[in-house]
């Protein structure tokens, strides 16, 4: 019959900033869904609302920050508005959230088995033997050698990517049906940082889990999305499967951040880079935000332009999107 | 580890030999003690013969010479007033000063730990302004006044306390302390009040000053991310991360009250080391004072030390570090 709920319906959302200076729209009307198991690439250069978005999902926005309209639905239950503690209840067990720095989020005076514990401990009963026992099952899941041992040692005894496998083992604790990572791989070495995009695409579909991988870099995206959505201060400009987006980019600021990418620009020749920046989210221009910056504007630009999709599902805001690229 | 507290202790040991000479020359600018130890009328031979006795003729350096040798050997002298040995008289009133600088130091911590983490984790609840505005009373309202003050409403107007001495006191390990009676506890509580409103205060600070920062770092965002309850994160993830600066406050605290808590054993005449000490100062007796200021170089080194020894058992970073 009907295809089944998504896993993940976000309709709309837009979270707001409250500050002296005025309201700033850092997330301003997103709508994306992701199916189970599906793993989704979130785009866009600093400030574009991307970590913001992961934490409206998982309802960690704090004053002044406010979800100010608009819709998260997890497995058809809406998220928006419940209270604190059915929203604690959810992170962890059903959501779990990886970050960029393991340095910033281990607790640096905690063994890595103690904050596994509290971990499992936030959600469920378990006995100080039992959570030992799944902590090591857990950092063995993410390729941590001799586990058993490593359980009493501290975050600074771990190398930088052991340190992320870490914080990945503590995410995957509970079987979370979706892990966002914001941008996981960014402060690690370029090598590791390919190992640990590998191990986390066979983790995620070994089990099942959904994914949002939030990157400014469309490099990194590409080898694990299934579909990408790229933002625009606080506006998903273009969404779709990942190999249209990238393949076919329709709207010029994906176009320019692909173009900007060293690996798929010919050897040599100097990268193009967007000019201008992103304009202030306290005062966003009428019309579409990135029309100061693209070479294609015309005066219907000043007018918003609407998401205009695609039989393929491939989606782009702009007057004048792209036909037909390489 | 071994490494460092050799390291540590030697380096103990040279500023206790450099005390030794500030104390030894710094008590000997205060006064001459023979005006204390003999009547005026005394005849003169007998004057010098006294001064023979003491050594007190001889160069100053000789004289320190001579005090570093007793004092290697635990010889701090006879008291020129009391005439016991002078570690004797001071140990016979540490106990009073010590179970009451306790009393404020550890209820200062238990109370303003958890208070200044709330004014740090709610810093625009009324609550959190009510406890900032006790810190900034605390802080600025002299120890003195308060005392005076608590001994009028409390001891005078209302008589629901006593304002003065030890009250009953019983027996452990061969030692007379207060807080062991119900009627001891009831004389301590106002001189202790009276010594922890400073460190309350101070206490408060540190803890909001350190959750406030920790707050908006990832670790907790992480925690929070993972489900952690508020009280979790609290209790276990942000004091643990802001406990250096509460331990180092809490060492030197102890340490400068257990030598400084003059003005309220003054005041409330609590028979402790204080209060011996300025008398001893009004009396010149020098072997009283030297003694002393010595014990309390003592004591501010063996807290330092412990305290350093604390932060590697809080902070697993600096155990290696340390070691090398
Ligand atoms: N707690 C906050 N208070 C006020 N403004 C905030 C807060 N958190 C985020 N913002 C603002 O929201 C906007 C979007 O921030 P966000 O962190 O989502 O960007 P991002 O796309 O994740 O960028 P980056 O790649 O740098 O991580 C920024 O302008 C930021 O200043
Ligand atoms: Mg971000």
């Amino acid at each position: 019959m009907s295809a089944p709920a998504p896993l993940l319906e976000v309709a709309d959302l837009a979270t707001y900033f409250d500050s002296k200076r005025g309201v700033l729209k850092a997330v301003d009307g997103i709508s994306f869904t992701l199916k189970r198991g599906e793993v989704m690439g979130l785009v866009g250069e600093s400030g574009s609302g991307k970590s913001v978005t992961g934490f409206s999902v998982i309802g960690l926005i704090d004053p002044p920050g406010r979800i100010a309209a608009g819709s998260v639905k997890l497995d058809g239950e809406e998220l928006v508005g419940k209270d604190a503690e059915a929203l604690r209840t959810l992170r962890g067990r059903r959501v779990a959230m990886v970050f960029q720095d393991p340095m910033m989020t281990l607790n640096p005076v905690l063994s890595i088995g103690t904050q596994m514990r509290l971990v499992l401990r936030a959600h469920e009963d378990v006995s100080r033997a039992d959570a030992r026992r799944r902590s090591i099952e857990a950092l063995a899941r993410v390729g941590i050698p001799d586990a058993a041992r490593r359980l009493d040692d501290f975050p600074h005894q771990f190398s930088g990517g052991m340190r992320q496998r870490v914080a990945i083992a503590i995410a995957l604790l509970h079987r979370p049906a979706l892990i966002i990572a914001d941008e996981p791989t960014t402060a690690l070495d370029v090598s590791i940082q390919a190992q640990i995009l590998a191990e986390m695409r066979n983790l995620v579909r070994e089990s099942g889990t959904a994914m949002i991988w939030i990157s400014h870099d469309l490099a990194t995206v590409s080898s694990i999305a299934d579909s990408i959505a790229v933002m625009y201060a606080g506006r998903i400009v273009e969404s779709g499967p990942a190999h249209e987006v990238l393949g076919a980019p329709r709207h010029p600021y994906t176009k320019g951040l692909l173009e900007s990418i060293p690996g798929e620009a010919p050897p040599g020749s100097v990268l193009a880079q967007i000019p201008g920046a992103m304009p202030s989210l306290l005062a966003l221009p009428a019309g579409c935000a990135f029309r100061a910056r693209c070479t294609y504007a015309q005066d219907a630009c000043a007018a918003m332009p609407a998401l205009a999709a695609s039989p393929q599902g491939h989606a782009v805001r702009c007057h004048f999107p792209l036909e037909g690229m390489r | 580890m071994v490494g460092f507290v050799i390291q540590r202790l030697l380096q103990a040991g040279l500023v206790m030999a450099a005390m030794s000479v500030l104390v030894f020359v710094g008590v000997y600018a205060v006064g001459n003690p023979i005006d204390v130890l003999l009547s005026p009328n005394v005849d003169q031979i007998t004057r010098l013969e006294t001064i023979a006795a003491y050594g007190l003729d001889r160069p100053l350096w000789e004289q320190y010479l001579l005090f570093a040798g007793r004092l290697i050997h635990g010889d701090f002298g006879r008291s020129f007033i009391f005439g016991v040995p002078v570690l004797d008289l001071i140990f016979s009133r540490l106990p009073a000063t010590l179970e009451l600088t306790l009393a404020a130091v550890i209820a200062a911590t238990l109370l303003g730990v958890p208070l200044g983490m709330y004014a740090g984790y709610r810093p625009d609840s009324t609550a959190s302004r009510v406890i900032m505005g006790v810190s900034i009373l605390g802080f600025s309202v002299p120890t003195f006044w308060v005392g005076l003050l608590l001994i009028f409403v409390f001891g005078v107007e209302l008589q629901v306390l006593p304002a003065g001495q030890r009250g009953e006191t019983a027996t452990l390990f061969g030692i007379e302390w207060s807080f062991l009676t119900g009627n001891g506890l009831r004389h301590m509580l106002l001189p202790a009040l009276n010594l922890s409103l400073f460190k309350l205060a101070m206490m408060i600070r540190l803890a909001r000053a350190g959750t406030r920062e920790v707050m908006f770092g990832d670790t907790v965002k992480f925690a929070r991310a993972a489900g952690l309850r508020e009280r979790t994160v609290l209790g276990r993830h942000v004091l643990k991360l802001i406990a250096i600066p509460i331990v180092t406050v809490f060492g030197l605290e102890f340490g400068s009250t257990l030598a400084f808590a003059v003005v309220t054993e003054t005041i409330f005449s609590w028979p402790g080391v204080g209060k011996l000490i300025i008398d001893s100062i009004a009396t010149l007796d020098r072997p009283v004072m030297v003694a002393y200021l010595v014990l309390v170089a003592f004591l501010f080194i063996t807290i330092n030390l412990v305290v350093d020894l604390t932060y590697a058992a809080l902070d697993p970073r600096l155990r290696r570090g340390g070691a090398r």
